[in-house]
């Protein structure tokens, strides 16, 4: 920096006082890890974007492994976790999910089937659940446990971290929860089936609409990565279709044509009855239009 | 991080780049993007958020900062995520009161961590109060220090209005200043 070249100002006590409190004041050192975690992921896609065919599924693979490394997944959540009080997509999705949750649930599908159709170079990996998607997770598990002598206890590392000061209080409140009887078991014949969450947990929201918003920015390679941790992090989303939507348009934008159509096509399978088939549909009646006029 | 990389056939020297830049450069000017956010008026976590964003622009934007102008280029990207965060989260800091409650401000005879925190809620009181304009011109000039070339280059203004701007901003901090001392020597001859 260059010299100041302002007049000398003389100043109060109190006034210097101020200024100086004002300077001495520092952000905690969580923030810049959290800042340095979320750049590097930027700085990572940013890098592999050049290659629109295959940064689809590198960079939602990349994003996320780097995601995992660092920690970051639980930086993104925190950054998004404040934006519960989402507007007009929250309420959207909110409405999409619950009605899809009033229907038959569709397994969840392997993704593995978009990064084939987007990346045949790229080498596939697998995404399946993680060991511990087997386990119900904590916000589920009073409602999916049937039988009490194979209740699961949650897994100390599937607790989520909560490293700002800001949810001390939901801290609080797991432990409050934790410390409270066990839960009473439903009665089999009650309740034969797992009873479905009534609507995606607010994080589960917010992330998307965090991917929603960078995609909409137009920083698709950086929203598929954001995806591809909403997956990791929420192994039986209950937001898919929009997520796959997502992932459409964001291969459509990065001008993977036929990755957009491998994910419409598994929309339209999968979810032919969500509001995100009539926009697939459409894009695949746009491009079988445009192979037939070129044929 | 890099074998990462590897595994999934990223550009590995590229992307590695990118990421120790843009790493180096949140290591040393986040604090400075952070305060500027803190004193333009964000709650802590509101700057938290905002140099998060601050950073993520930068490390898009990299190819364009021109060496030794990082700082400025950051300021310019914050001042527009301040921007950003008024627009969608309303003016809160706007109505907090103008004139802070010396009494309540314990600036003297606490311990030192407390008069700090108290004397920075002063601080921000008073600069809430400021016109947006003078307040920025304010803040860079005397709590970030920069000169008056470096903030016409943030604000994209010319010098001469910087000057101005600044010679207004420092007789109204004064002038806000001198109430308050006053009122706290009113307050201590009333005991």
């Amino acid at each position: 920096m260059k010299g100041r070249h302002q007049a000398p100002h003389v100043r109060s006590e109190l006034g210097s006082a101020l200024i100086m409190a004002g300077r001495a004041e520092r952000p905690k050192a969580a923030a810049l890890a959290r800042t340095i975690a979320a750049v590097g992921v930027g700085a990572a896609v940013a890098g592999s974007a050049g290659s629109a065919a295959a940064s689809t599924a590198v960079a939602s693979n990349a994003g996320a492994a780097l995601l995992a490394k660092v920690g970051a997944k639980s930086t993104l959540l925190l950054v998004v976790a404040k934006w519960t009080g989402i507007g007009v997509l929250g309420g959207v999705v909110t409405l999409t999910a619950s009605t899809e949750l009033s229907k038959p649930r569709a397994p969840v599908v392997d993704t593995a089937v978009v990064e084939v159709a987007t990346s045949k170079d790229a080498p596939v990996r697998r995404r399946g659940p993680p060991p511990s998607a087997e386990v119900p997770s904590p916000e589920t598990i009073d409602e999916s446990v049937d039988e009490p002598t194979t209740r699961v206890e949650p897994l100390p590392g599937a607790v989520k971290s909560t490293p700002r000061a800001r949810w001390e209080d939901e801290g609080t409140q797991n432990s409050l929860e934790s410390s409270m009887p066990e839960p009473r078991p439903a009665p089999p014949a009650l309740n034969p089936q797992p009873v479905e969450p009534v609507a995606p947990p607010a994080s589960e929201i917010a992330l998307v609409d965090r991917a929603w918003r960078i995609i909409q920015g137009g920083e698709y390679s950086l929203g598929l990565a954001v995806l591809a941790s909403y997956e990791r992090e929420f192994p039986s989303p209950s937001l898919y279709p929009e997520v796959l939507f997502m992932r459409m348009q964001a291969a459509q934008r990065l001008g993977d044509a036929k990755g957009a159509e491998a994910v419409a096509r598994h929309i339209v399978s999968a979810f032919p009855k969500s509001a995100q088939a009539v926009r697939a549909g459409a894009l695949l009646a746009k491009s079988q239009g445009a192979y037939r006029s070129s044929k | 991080m890099v074998a990462e990389l590897a595994s999934f056939g990223l550009d590995i020297g590229q992307a590695d780049e990118g990421t120790e830049e843009i790493t180096v450069l949140a290591r040393t000017h986040f604090s400075y993007v952070w305060r500027l956010l803190r004193r333009a008026g964000l709650s802590e976590a509101d700057a938290d958020d905002a140099a998060q964003q601050v950073f993520i622009t930068a490390a898009r934007k990299m190819p364009e900062i021109r060496p030794g102008s990082e700082r400025a280029f950051l300021y310019r990207v914050a001042l527009r995520e301040v921007g950003h965060h008024r627009r969608t989260r309303g003016r809160r800091r706007e109505d907090l009161t103008a004139e802070p409650d010396v009494a309540e401000s314990g600036l003297v005879g606490q311990d030192e961590l407390a008069a700090q925190k108290r004397a920075r809620e002063v601080l921000d009181a008073i600069l809430a109060a400021m016109p947006l304009d003078l307040r920025m011109v304010f803040v860079l000039s005397e709590i970030e220090e920069l000169t008056m070339g470096e903030i016409a280059e943030v604000l994209a203004i010319p010098p001469g209005t910087v000057a101005s701007r600044l010679r207004r901003a420092r007789a109204d901090f004064d002038a806000r200043v001198e109430r308050i001392e006053a009122k706290r020597h009113f307050e201590r001859r009333e005991r």
